[in-house]
């Protein structure tokens, strides 16, 4: 077995010391951090991802591979700036104001980060204002959760408030939580919906058209 | 007709047990009430006694001690020698599958669910009802091959395009020969008795080794109710017996009907016929593996018709349980059975009733449980499928919860709360969390987007495609081709070559209906169609 695919598989399975151990290893045979990035920890994800539709995966080993795929990431970073790779974007996730259910937001940021995403969690209770300075930052992506019918309407209230500070144009608005669907998605004027934490990773990308 | 190709195995084994011990989980009648209506039984045995016209079973319970009265055929069995032949009974035995994978260890209270006969008719996956012919006993079986939760196969219909006298013989080979589950089959003459024995031990090597290793078993209804033998499946019985094979002696009374109105007068006198048919049986052969064969049946008296998918027919059921767990013999009964005409929301609640009380009486080989509709007079492939999924959530219940120091989790719930993460990511989500559900393969439980994505499909449309799917794919192991021919050449078989195991029946007369065409073939796009 190749390195490269040595790594997938430590990624696929969920082993992230293992994941980490392979990437130093690749790094010190001079592969390149592209090639790593691309031919292992991405298409590992990938693999992941489908493992997942077909029902083979479940939502806790999806996690643990975003998690072995995060790790390895880290290291690969300092290389990337100096080959000049740049991250697939930046992307500022939050469950919205009134609203403290962060199980299903955190996962989503798991399965960002896996798809080679940067990530800036911004946690719970997130009030309007700390979205509009992270796009400020130059968060490519913000994406917001609800669960709760109550604070559905917020997610409209942000979006409205990123308007009136004229950033609407430079940043993609996506929602997501029990409550949320594609309709709802639409009224209030957000850019993307997922149902779960894979389609969301999917979607992001699609959405910045990587 | 639509032929897509899975790309994924269809008989994956789940990691959850398919077989567990139920722990009185269900149990309508108190202690007391089973003494009574043991009491009663006995009663009802010495006192108004069994009919019996059959010369040979009649001189087996005179040699025996019963009394008789020779001018009304009537046998009268005194209370102690009920006791001390039932003494005899065995209590525990196999019935193997031609794959030991699939051996039912009956006895306790072992559950197992598997689809019952005889229905007359078949509701066809294109929404018509026909008469059941030869060719849906080999596609029935291939079905419940691949049905992780179906654990045995009873003929489930009469092949009522064969003549009669080739009934029996080729319902069994048909069966055989299309998968490695027990199969258990009625028979119609002591001649056909005797070739569908030869056949089995063709298969089997050796009577000894069909003996030891009974991959076949037979249900003979000797009771006519109410207390009456009736001669034929009398003689098929002991026949049987003799021959050291597994019988479910079954005795089907109805409430109102052949049996009193009261269920406790039902459950006596049924009681009182199962007793009987045991006490003959261990008079043939002390010891015989014998299944006491209950299925109390109700009649809704306002059309007069045989009801089985009602409240009484599932508490009778159990109490039967309670009634076979009392004298510790392995019990063969009846759920999942429905009166409705299709797959419909009144097919799903009375199945779902009335295995999951059957099951949890902890009843050992319960019959009926997949295909059947309309009285027991109808089955559906799609209504296997579909009965697959009910009866894998009865088997969770059955399950119930472990208790134990690991299962309690207090190191877990330190090390995750004190650790600022999710239950998602410990190592017993990963390690349990897919022995400790279970996951029904077309039950929908995705988000509503992507279940539009896919269609909108009801349940029934989605068991027909799965239906579908297995029937045009799934390879059962076939019997040996020395074995195959040998069968071939000795006896009339009249299921085509083609149908003996394989996978893709030619002429299939399948229409699904358009739109399940539509969805599919968008989830299917890779893979070839069939529209024959």
């Amino acid at each position: 077995m190749s390195l490269i695919e040595e790594i997938r598989q430590a990624v696929i399975v969920g082993d992230a010391p293992d994941a980490k151990a392979k990437v130093e290893q690749a790094l010190n045979d001079n592969l390149t951090a592209d090639t790593v990035l691309r031919e292992g920890l991405i298409d590992a994800m990938r693999e992941v991802g489908q493992l997942f539709e077909e029902g083979d995966f479940f939502v806790p080993e999806m996690l643990i591979a975003a998690r072995a795929m995060k790790g390895a990431l880290d290291l690969l970073k300092p290389h990337l700036v100096e080959e000049g790779v740049e991250p697939l974007g930046k992307v500022a996730i939050g469950t919205v104001k009134g609203d403290l259910h962060d199980i299903g937001k955190s996962l989503v940021a798991m399965m960002m980060e896996g798809a080679g995403f940067e990530l800036v969690d911004l946690g719970v209770d997130v009030s309007p204002d700390k979205f509009i300075s992270v796009i400020q930052d130059g968060a490519d992506i913000v994406a917001m959760s609800a669960l709760l019918t109550t604070t559905m309407p917020n997610m409209k209230l942000i979006i409205e408030e990123i308007e009136a500070a004229g950033l609407r144009e430079q940043v993609v608005v996506m929602v997501g939580g029990a409550p949320v669907t594609q309709a709802f998605a639409d009224q209030i004027g957000a850019d993307g919906y997922a149902a779960d934490a894979s389609s969301a990773a999917r979607k992001a990308q699609e959405l910045i058209g990587r | 007709m639509l032929c897509s190709s899975s790309h994924k195995p269809l008989c994956e084994c789940p990691s959850v047990s398919p077989v567990r011990q139920a722990t009185h989980a269900y149990t309508p009648l108190s202690d007391a009430d089973i003494t009574r209506i043991h009491d009663a039984s006995l009663t009802v045995l010495e006192r108004t006694g069994v009919e019996v016209t059959s010369a040979e079973a009649l001189a087996i319970f005179q040699q025996a001690g019963a009394a008789i009265d020779p001018d009304r055929s009537r046998v009268f069995l005194p209370r102690g020698m009920v006791e001390d032949v039932l003494a005899q009974a065995c209590h525990r035995f196999t019935l193997a599958g031609r794959d030991e994978a699939h051996d039912l260890d009956m006895g306790g209270e072992r559950v197992y669910m598997g689809t019952g006969g005889a229905a007359i008719s078949v509701l066809d996956l294109d929404g018509t009802v026909r008469e059941s012919r030869l060719t849906d006993i080999a596609e029935f079986a291939r079905l419940v091959d691949c049905l992780h939760n179906i654990h045995f196969y009873q003929i489930p219909v009469v092949a009522r395009d064969i003549p009669d006298h080739l009934h029996d013989i080729n319902q069994v080979y048909a069966a055989l020969s299309n998968t490695t589950k027990h199969i258990q089959t009625n028979l119609n003459s002591l001649s056909s008795a005797r070739d569908v024995m030869a056949l089995a031990t063709m298969v089997a090597g050796s009577p000894a080794a069909l003996a030891a290793h009974p991959f076949l078993s037979f249900v003979t209804c000797c009771v006519n109710s109410p207390l009456r033998y009736d001669p034929l499946p009398t003689a098929l019985m002991i026949e049987l017996v003799r021959n050291d094979l597994p019988v479910a002696i079954s005795c089907a009374p109805i409430t109102g009907m052949t049996a009193p109105m009261a269920l406790a007068g039902s459950l006596v006198q049924i009681n009182a016929e199962v007793l009987s048919g045991l006490v003959l049986a261990n008079l043939v052969r002390p010891g015989a593996r014998i299944l006491a064969g209950y299925v109390p049946t109700v009649a809704d008296h306002r059309q007069g018709g045989v009801a089985v998918g009602t409240p009484e027919f599932a508490l009778m059921n159990a109490a039967a349980a309670q009634l076979a767990h009392f004298y510790d013999i392995p019990i063969y009964n009846s759920a999942g059975t429905a009166d409705s005409k299709l797959p419909d929301v009144q097919a799903g609640y009375e199945k779902a009733m009335t295995s999951t009380i059957a099951a949890l009486s902890g009843a050992n080989f319960i019959h009926h449980t997949a295909g059947m509709l309309e009285s027991l007079l109808c089955v559906a492939s799609e209504q296997y499928v579909i009965d697959d999924d009910i009866n894998g959530s009865v088997m969770r219940l059955v399950r119930g919860i472990e208790v134990d120091d690991q299962t309690l989790s207090v190191d877990v719930i330190d090390e995750v709360c004190n650790g600022g993460q999710f239950y998602l990511e410990n190592s017993q989500t990963l390690e349990l969390m897919r022995s400790e559900c279970f996951y029904p393969r077309i039950t929908d439980r995705k988000p509503r987007i992507d279940w539009e994505a896919k269609g909108s499909l009801d349940m029934r449309e989605r068991a027909r495609h799965r239906a579908c799917t297995i029937l045009t794919t799934h390879q059962p192991t076939r019997l040996p081709a020395a074995v195959d021919q040998a069968i071939r050449a000795r006896f009339e078989i009249l299921l085509p070559p083609e149908l003996s195991g394989s996978p893709i029946p030619l002429g299939y007369p399948v229409q699904l209906p358009e739109r399940i065409v539509e969805a599919e073939e968008a989830e299917f796009a890779v893979y070839e169609c069939d529209r024959r």
